[in-house]
């Protein structure tokens, strides 16, 4: 099959098929959802991916990354990539790192490691001592944000499917009660793909819990063992009448 | 960051079925606004996604440190001896071990490590053994954000969690009061949604394995 774009205008049709198109949601309640679905996937996968270069700022360990990147993966000092450290390693392994700059005698003529410490801010050492170098960093971009119908995203047909079922789950909010509940399936497939492209998160306690694997749950019979985290949800929306 | 306090205070009218000046009584603007800013703040506690950077020069002879009045919890602290230049890590610890394992202070001892506010009041970090020589602190740190008024200030979360887990996060406030609003199922299921924000925050600090 020939490539295809798929654009906003294809995702709102896509999506409102899978709610004949009812008069209880707006267009705008269905961009909305569909952001959101792209916003979730992105921070779950890492799938849209963007490089920064930005001017060195000289004799500075602490560099600064723009808002349009949300996690740096690689980082190259002119050029050449860094190795990736922590904060811990530099405070445990390099002496007075904080005070060397490659203009220090004996250290390093150009900077060799990158500890992210937050989201926005990233350790470079040791920083380059002059003006006139560029600090390039490969990471996962904030996620792009489609307005117009014929905007588009690089985004492979295979996941559409995902997305739009995560989008519906969005919109089923509004109704609360049993049909937020049965378009769970939508998000949990949204987080099993996110488990699978993110080992880390699928270690997390959260996911485990949400997949129903946390351990406890597996070490118990199974006719021993309560409701899972959403049955719980499941029963507490029956009972309440699903209203609010 | 671009995402707006007003575009958030819209974002959760649709799906509670409000009107912008959510006249149906069950919820008020400045309540709203209230859960947007205590979610900001419990966001950046919990995730440590952005920090701070704080130049604090040392009194020779003090060992207690105020720390800046947005402080919520430290990242890393460095001291910075300005006789030698020599730039040292300081080791977190607490009021036992300080007490009891780094022995008496003489003249001309530089600080090993700190303990911040576990007996002393409030923002207060203390320096053990207390130093005696000119020096600086630079600590980095987690801040509280900037207030907002609901007028369009912008939100100090990256807009990526602000669209979704800050949202959520004011859903399952709003749901979970005690008064004509309470949805509890919706707002269980907005907690859990809102600390899935919190995990995928913290799985790309960490990076992918």
């Amino acid at each position: 099959m020939a490539y295809a774009q798929t654009t906003l205008a294809d995702l709102r049709t896509a999506l409102f098929h899978r709610t004949d198109a009812v008069p209880w949601w707006t267009v705008a309640e269905g961009d909305a959802a569909i952001n959101e679905a792209l916003t979730v996937f992105n921070l779950a996968t890492g799938t849209w991916r963007t490089q920064v270069t930005q001017a060195f700022v000289p004799s500075d360990h602490y560099q600064s990354l723009p808002g349009s990147l949300v996690q740096p993966m690689r980082v190259q000092a002119d050029g050449v990539p860094l190795e990736r450290v922590s904060l811990t390693d530099l405070n445990l392994t390099i002496p007075n790192w904080r005070g060397i700059t490659t203009a220090t005698a004996g250290a390093s003529p150009a900077p060799d490691y990158f500890a992210p410490v937050s989201l926005s801010l990233l350790v470079v050492h040791p920083p380059f001592a002059t003006f006139g170098h560029t600090l390039t960093v490969d990471g996962v971009s904030a996620t792009p944000q489609l307005a117009d119908p014929a905007e588009f995203l690089d985004l492979g047909a295979e996941d559409v499917s995902t997305l739009l079922g995560y989008a519906l789950h969005v919109l089923a909010f509004k109704q609360a009660g049993e049909m937020l509940v049965r378009t769970y399936p939508g998000w949990l497939e949204l987080l099993r793909m996110a488990g699978d492209t993110n080992r880390w998160f699928a270690r997390s306690a959260f996911y485990r819990r949400a997949m129903g694997q946390d351990q406890t749950r597996r070490d118990l019979l199974a006719e021993a063992v309560g409701p899972t985290l959403l049955d719980e949800l499941a029963q507490q929306a029956k009972a309440l009448g699903g209203a609010s | 960051m671009t995402v707006l306090d007003s575009d958030l205070i819209t974002a959760v009218q649709a799906p509670l079925v409000e009107d912008a000046l959510f006249s149906s009584g069950l919820w008020t603007q400045a309540e709203v606004l209230g859960y947007l800013v205590q979610r900001q703040n419990r966001f950046l506690r919990e995730t440590l996604c952005l920090t701070a950077i704080a130049t604090i020069p040392i009194t020779p002879g003090t060992a207690d440190i105020t720390l800046p009045p947005d402080w919520v919890s430290t990242v890393c602290v460095l001291y910075h001896d300005l006789v030698a230049d020599v730039w040292e890590p300081l080791e977190a610890t607490d009021a036992w071990e300080a007490d009891h394992l780094l022995g008496s202070q003489t003249a001309g001892t530089t600080p090993i490590a700190y303990r911040d506010a576990d007996v002393t009041e409030s923002l207060t970090l203390t320096l053990f053994p207390t130093p005696q020589g000119a020096g600086e602190l630079e600590l980095l740190y987690v801040s509280l954000a900037e207030p907002l008024d609901g007028t369009g200030l912008v939100v100090d979360v990256p807009d990526d969690w602000a669209r979704t887990t800050l949202k959520y996060g004011m859903l399952a406030d709003m749901l979970a009061k005690e008064g004509r609003g309470q949805d509890l199922a919706r707002a269980r299921y907005c907690e859990m949604r809102y600390a899935e924000g919190v995990t995928l925050a913290r799985a790309l600090l960490e990076g992918w394995a």
